[in-house]
């Protein structure tokens, strides 16, 4: 068996993290199949075309990715809280042979649990129980099991984005942790995964609407992916929101924290990550810009074959552009 | 003890009562008579996640209400008429069933089963209110965090059924459900929200739990006004509606958007044939609302599905709140007496 860390010894030092975020599960949203946006409503039987996830891996390994983020939700059944996983979910067993498989084509695994309360329709009933004992004892048990299972990764990501009333206002149950409250359950998360042997991993937003309380409580520690899907960067064609978005990425290098800037392919925004690339590339210091991610926000089903195998394909062209790109050393 | 029924047919032996003329108000409880209802709060919790100077900044740890003016209020209210009190209950009991959510020097059952005696006594008639709103459950401790889930059935229907028989199967049970927006929770530390057919399916079980055990449910009318169409489409007739409306002023002309909106409330539920109990209130120098509310009511209403009226104070039950308290209960005792002198 090849655990991480004989895994990260295989990669250079200065190698860039290329990662894309790949969806065991995509039961993040809506409760049912909301007719504003069917494709992502919950699903209780496993959907995934192990043909496309292949063929998604191996065309990551081609195109040069090092990094797979795996959303795991419900899609595994695990020992600890089997209860929570969907029909035909895989085993444990399952799962560890595929980690191994990844690892042997050059792709580090990285789990995903999302625990933003605007996406964890994935903990089933424990998600109308956010913020209480039983929910601590569930998290504590699933990030504790999926750490084992990916045998002390070098990250664990968090999620925790969007959790705000307006992105739950289809939901049949909205839950949104503000102030402390969101924060207290925050270092909880922090706590768990690093008592794992892990850095915590998260997506950025909240930092676009409470600035402040962001930089006066966010630990360096946390490895920050602000994501930003349109093509353009630059401030003059940009909206006042999408400048802001653009400006967390200078914002989080000003202050010090470690980067992993995400595009994604989820609509007609081929550019995104390529333009994501060359954006950070340029503003954020090399040693705090750990890498990239692609991500695509579809389920890995083969409706969305050529979507995902195209987001793969962009990713790997913008690390083919890193990499040939003159040398800004002197 | 004293049960409804019981309370009912003393309430028609009303002959034996003429020594005591503000008791005869409730007491004759024809057909035709109305419901005078106030709502008292043992509890104030409801509002324990809701930040506001005049209601405490969060949620209360103790036992609140001050019994002088408790005792004071009720014997106002038998002199002034008023022939309901509708108990905003909540954690001010140290419940047989979940004493974990209750209050220090909570009231016990018996003393609660005691205290109704008194009120029935009085020609009063107690009806309990647990209001289950998300908005509002503060009073539920943890389990306001553990909404639509399998414990949180059953707490509430422990609730329920103990509230229950310790008012020994009153005639309506109140349960709010009002107020559960992003909106009304935006400055709560933990937001709950119930939509769609969740908030429906929810209401039912509170219903169900009511009505199996012969009672008759009665909530706050406030989800008409922003989902009409789902309302008449969903709420079942057997359900007591009291919307609210604690402005003064009925004068269409003069009204806002809104508050046209929440008026013309009481003409959609008599419209599509619920029965009604409108509500007014003694919480914002409008002392004018109950009568107001009582006279457009009983212009718009048909008699017969018209209950009658409940006054509110949204106020603790503490001396700071003596006056408004007890001048809400005149108000509504006024209120009663022009009704009567008109129909």
């Amino acid at each position: 068996m090849t655990d991480s860390k004989d895994f990260i010894k295989q990669v250079s030092a200065n190698d860039k993290i290329w990662a894309c975020l790949l969806h065991l599960s995509f039961n993040m949203w809506e409760e049912y199949i909301s007719p504003h946006r069917p494709f992502r409503g919950y699903r209780p039987d496993l959907e995934l075309s192990e043909s496309l996830w292949n063929d998604a891996v191996v065309k990551m390994a081609d195109k040069g990715m090092n990094m797979v983020v795996i959303d795991l939700g419900d899609a595994v059944k695990y020992e600890s809280h089997p209860e929570i996983a969907v029909n035909n979910a895989w085993t444990t067993t399952r799962l560890r042979s595929e980690l191994e498989k990844l690892r042997e084509m050059g792709l580090e695994p990285i789990p995903k649990l999302n625990f933003s309360a605007g996406h964890d329709t994935w903990l089933g009933e424990y998600s109308r129980m956010v913020s209480t004992k039983e929910y601590y004892n569930v998290c504590s048990d699933l990030i504790m099991e999926v750490c084992d299972l990916f045998n002390k990764p070098r990250f664990f990501h968090l999620g925790y984005d969007e959790e705000t009333a307006s992105h739950q206002s289809h939901y049949n149950f909205v839950v949104v942790r503000q102030n402390d409250c969101w924060w207290n359950d925050f270092y909880f998360f922090i706590e768990e995964v690093q008592n794992n042997g892990s850095r915590p991993w998260i997506w950025s937003d909240y930092i676009w609407h409470h600035p402040e309380l962001f930089f006066k409580n966010m630990p360096k520690s946390v490895l920050q992916s602000n994501w930003y899907y349109n093509e353009k960067f630059d401030f003059k064609e940009i909206n006042e929101s999408q400048q802001k978005y653009v400006k967390a990425y200078l914002d989080l290098e000003a202050h010090g924290y470690d980067q992993i800037p995400t595009g994604s392919y989820h609509a007609e925004n081929e550019k995104s990550i390529g333009n994501t690339v060359q954006f950070c590339e340029k503003h954020i210091e090399d040693s705090r810009l750990l890498g990239f991610l692609q991500s695509f926000w579809k389920p890995t089903i083969e409706e969305y074959r050529e979507r995902i195998l195209k987001g793969i394909e962009l990713a790997g062209k913008s690390k083919a552009w890193f990499e040939d790109k003159p040398s800004t050393e002197s | 003890m004293t049960n409804r029924r019981d309370f009912i047919k003393q309430i028609s032996a009303a002959g034996i009562l003429s020594g005591m003329p503000n008791m005869l108000y409730s007491q004759q409880n024809g057909a035709n008579d109305k419901i005078w209802a106030v709502l008292l709060h043992l509890s104030f919790n409801f509002a324990g996640g809701i930040m506001k100077p005049k209601w405490g900044n969060g949620p209360r740890e103790a036992f609140e209400p001050e019994e002088s003016l408790w005792n004071d209020t009720i014997t106002r209210m038998g002199n002034q008429g008023v022939n309901m009190v509708v108990i905003n209950l909540d954690d001010s009991v140290l419940w047989d069933s979940h004493p974990e959510i209750s209050l220090r020097n909570s009231w016990t059952p018996k003393r609660l089963h005691e205290e109704l005696q008194k009120i029935r006594a009085l020609g009063i008639e107690p009806i309990p209110m647990l209001n289950f709103s998300s908005t509002h459950d503060a009073w539920l401790g943890k389990y306001s965090r553990m909404l639509s889930t399998q414990k949180y059935y059953e707490v509430c229907k422990d609730l329920i059924a103990e509230a229950i028989d310790i008012f020994d199967n009153p005639r309506f049970f109140h349960f709010g459900m009002d107020e559960e927006t992003f909106q009304h929770q935006r400055r709560f530390d933990y937001v709950v929200i119930r939509q769609n057919d969740l908030w429906w399916g929810d209401l039912y079980f509170y219903i169900g739990e009511v009505m199996k055990r012969g009672v008759r449910p009665w909530i706050w009318a406030d989800y008409v006004w922003h989902h009409p169409e789902k309302f008449f489409k969903m709420m079942p007739r057997s359900v007591v509606q009291s919307n609210w409306y604690y402005n003064e002023n009925f004068n269409f002309e003069q009204m806002s958007k809104n508050q046209k909106k929440y008026v013309n409330a009481y003409i959609d539920l008599e419209k599509e044939g619920y029965d009604q109990i409108p509500t007014g209130s003694n919480d914002q120098n409008n002392p004018k609302s109950i009568g107001n509310t009582v006279n457009f009511c009983s212009t718009h209403i048909d008699d017969k599905r018209l209950l009658g009226f409940l006054q509110t104070l949204w106020m603790p039950t503490i001396e700071e709140f003596r006056n408004p308290i007890l001048q809400a209960v005149d108000l509504i005792g006024e209120a009663r007496k022009n009704f009567e002198q008109q129909y």
